[in-house]
């Protein structure tokens, strides 16, 4: 194994450690308490992924507004005959 | 419970989506053996275990929602993962004082009084030790102080309250300013926000006097947002639960 992969695998392995056990804590009745970061990931996601409040970010979608503006590249408004 | 690998966020959303999946599968009919015990198969990983405990306290009251809306049997096991899950994923310690952070306070209340609704419905199945008393912050009149777009948009992150047999300050509230939920729903469906507008669906039909209360009919919205929800599971949850709601039959 390369020296590159065995730092790879060490390094992930580390990291699958302390997301497991590292980060909780035990408390007096012996049960686990998450980490303040998984304590947060769940306050996260109890709150909406977006409020009513906030810019939406599915008002304009990106590839609406890019198309809009291709079709304003690609094919300019034509002169009336009349000018 | 199938649980992806990465960070915890991404982690618990993904449980969060299959027991949402799962408990719609209850409330359907479509899962005839629910139990919340499945969550925390034996023999998994403490960080799978972690994420499913995570789903639950994610889904609070809503977790419950097969036992307590479909008639399913809830046992101690399913108490047990509840109380798990409470142990694992305590509430924040409450600060007394009032706070200049509006968004940080309104999370605080949010959490606060979704447990008091898990807490609710785990009294009305019979489990004892829940109960917590209500919030008195959260009285008459409570969050609408910052206008009807803040107090819609905390509205939402408390449809696990918005159930049939729940009642509150904020249920009344609801029921006083029902035309502001329904400025609610308009404003998350013009911005293409369904999960935020069949959250506020849920309360149009929890709280109303009567058949033609709403200021709209709420039907073809949740219609309408049924064509959108296929691919995710929590908005088929809100849905699965305004359906119910409505008294209206399940498709499949």
């Amino acid at each position: 194994m390369a020296p590159f992969d065995i730092a790879t695998s060490w390094i992930v392995e580390w990291k699958e450690f302390w997301m497991q056990v590292g980060h909780t804590t035990r408390t007096a009745g012996g049960g686990l308490v998450a980490s303040v970061a998984e304590r947060a990931a769940v306050a996260e996601l109890m709150t909406p992924s977006e409020s009513l409040v906030g810019r939406p970010s599915r008002y304009f979608p990106r590839s609406t507004v890019a198309t809009l503006l291709l079709t304003l590249l690609v094919s300019p408004a034509e002169p009336d005959d009349d000018e | 419970m199938s649980v992806v690998s990465g960070p915890p966020r991404a982690v618990y959303a993904a449980a969060v989506e299959t027991l949402a999946g799962r408990v719609v599968g209850a409330l359907t009919g479509a899962n005839d053996a629910f139990r919340l015990a499945e969550v925390l198969p034996p023999e998994t990983r403490p960080a799978d275990r972690r994420a499913g405990l995570a789903a639950v306290r994610v889904l609070g009251a809503d977790a419950l929602a097969p036992f307590w809306v479909a008639g399913h049997q809830f046992s101690p096991d399913d108490a047990e993962v509840v109380a798990m899950s409470i142990r694992t994923f305590p509430l924040p310690e409450l600060d007394s004082s009032a706070s200049d952070d509006y968004a940080a306070e309104t999370a605080t209340w949010v959490r606060v009084l979704r447990e008091w609704a898990t807490g609710e419905v785990l009294t009305r199945l019979g489990e004892s030790g829940y109960s917590r008393p209500y919030p008195v912050r959260a009285g008459a009149g409570g969050g609408r102080e910052r206008g009807w777009v803040a107090w819609a948009g905390m509205l939402a992150a408390l449809s696990p309250l918005a159930v049939p047999g729940l009642d509150s300050a904020l249920h009344a509230d609801v029921q006083c300013y029902r035309l502001d939920v329904a400025r609610g729903v308009t404003r998350a469906l013009l911005r293409r926000d369904h999960l935020t507008a069949a959250r506020l669906v849920r309360w149009l039909v929890v709280c109303h006097d009567g058949p033609m209360d709403p200021p709209f009919a709420v039907e073809p919205v949740v219609r309408h947002l049924e064509l959108v929800a296929e691919p995710d599971p929590r908005l088929r949850l809100e849905l699965t639960m305004a359906r119910s709601g409505l008294g209206v039959e399940f498709d499949d």
